[in-house]
């Protein structure tokens, strides 16, 4: 699930998203930031892609303005919309869902986030289907890390089933690390 | 994944349901912490919990009498309104667990296990088929699904997913309404 907080790494990660973003204003000494002009100085006009977090630090100043990533934008909707199952989000932002939501969040502006849920939910549908029927793992490179999680716990459950109707959690059997443990002291 | 309910903890619980059981064995009776179960005396019914009904039988010392809907009429009943009807039938909230634990260690106590154990996988197939089903059909304007009367092992098959799903959905509109 999309989770905040300060401890999350996967909301540090969405944090490291690179957003395109436009300079308003001439920033002294702050050249490094874009290492590929070369310059001491931040020129206004200056089109260059930071990570999420700072793209928003420098729009809260109003330093910089943030352009809409193309991910979010309407032609690459408007193909998501026509299939949501087979498009391979990953490609796009492995935090798709959870850069949207925070952009969405700073931008007010929710013309995309709608249909993204709609998304959401028609890939869910998708992948509780293949889970059950414990379909191709090749699946997995197509789905954002949010929804890989999802995928996982699905698995997860399956195979805990069918281990629990065959009974095999009668037989008391050693703990996973402890195997591998042993495992790494016979490799000495 | 540690503070989730694994399936065998799960079993744990249903453990807990009371089953009769003939003993043939004299005893004052077994002070636990559900209860006081006893005096146990020879061939006359009892009822105590699963865990201990199981654990009498696997040393030879009772005979289990399966829970009424453990019957091969009631079941076929059963299966046909499964069929039949578009939701859940009623069934006991921990029919696996109760019947796996029947079937494994107290198959000769229950006449016609082999058809039981089958026609209760054929149920169970029934209904996860019934949980697909209506999980196909969900969309963001209508995302709710009927699963009244949905018993514990199919509860675990869903737990881990709907709720992170639906907690994603939730936190995604959120931020929609604050514009």
């Amino acid at each position: 699930m999309i989770k905040r907080g300060y401890w999350d790494i996967d909301d540090i990660l969405a944090d490291e998203e690179p957003i395109m973003v436009q300079v308003t204003k001439t920033i002294k000494g702050a050249g490094f930031l874009n290492p590929e002009s070369g310059e001491l100085d931040l020129n206004e006009h200056t089109r260059f892609t930071i990570p999420l977090w700072l793209a928003e630090n420098m729009a809260t100043r109003e330093l910089a303005k943030i352009e809409l990533p193309k991910i979010f934008g309407e032609s690459y909707l408007n193909i998501l919309e026509a299939d949501p199952r087979i498009i391979s989000l990953k490609d796009r932002s492995n935090y798709f869902f959870e850069v949207a939501t925070k952009l969405n969040d700073f931008l007010q502006d929710g013309k995309f986030i709608t249909p993204l849920q709609k998304v959401f939910v028609a890939r869910f549908v998708h992948l509780y289907n293949e889970i059950t029927h414990n379909s191709d793992p090749k699946i997995i490179k197509k789905l954002t890390e949010l929804e890989r999680d999802i995928y996982e716990k699905g698995m997860k459950t399956t195979r805990e089933f069918f281990d629990w109707r065959e009974r095999k959690f009668d037989i008391i059997r050693s703990a996973q690390h402890v195997v591998n443990n042993a495992k790494r002291f016979k490799l000495k | 994944m540690e503070n989730e309910i694994t399936l065998p903890e799960s079993e744990f619980f249903a453990e807990n349901t009371k089953i009769t059981i003939i003993p043939n064995f004299k005893h004052a009776g077994f002070q636990i912490l559900s209860g006081f179960y006893g005096p146990l005396r020879p061939s006359v019914a009892i009822e105590v919990p699963l865990w201990l009904g199981v654990f009498l039988k696997r040393q030879q010392k009772c005979r289990i009498i399966p829970p009424a809907w453990m019957d091969l009429q009631v079941l076929k009943d059963k299966f046909e309104e499964e069929r039949k009807k578009e939701e859940f039938s009623e069934l006991d909230f921990y029919y696996m667990e109760v019947s796996s634990l029947l079937l494994a260690h107290a198959k000769e106590d229950i006449p016609n296990h082999v058809l039981i154990c089958r026609l209760i996988q054929d149920l169970q197939d029934l209904r996860t088929s019934k949980i697909r089903n209506s999980l196909q059909k969900i969309t963001v304007e209508n995302l709710y699904a009927n699963f009244k009367d949905i018993a514990s092992i199919e509860l675990q098959a869903i737990r881990r997913l709907l709720p992170a799903t639906y907690d994603s959905i939730d936190y995604m509109r959120k931020t929609e309404n604050n514009d």
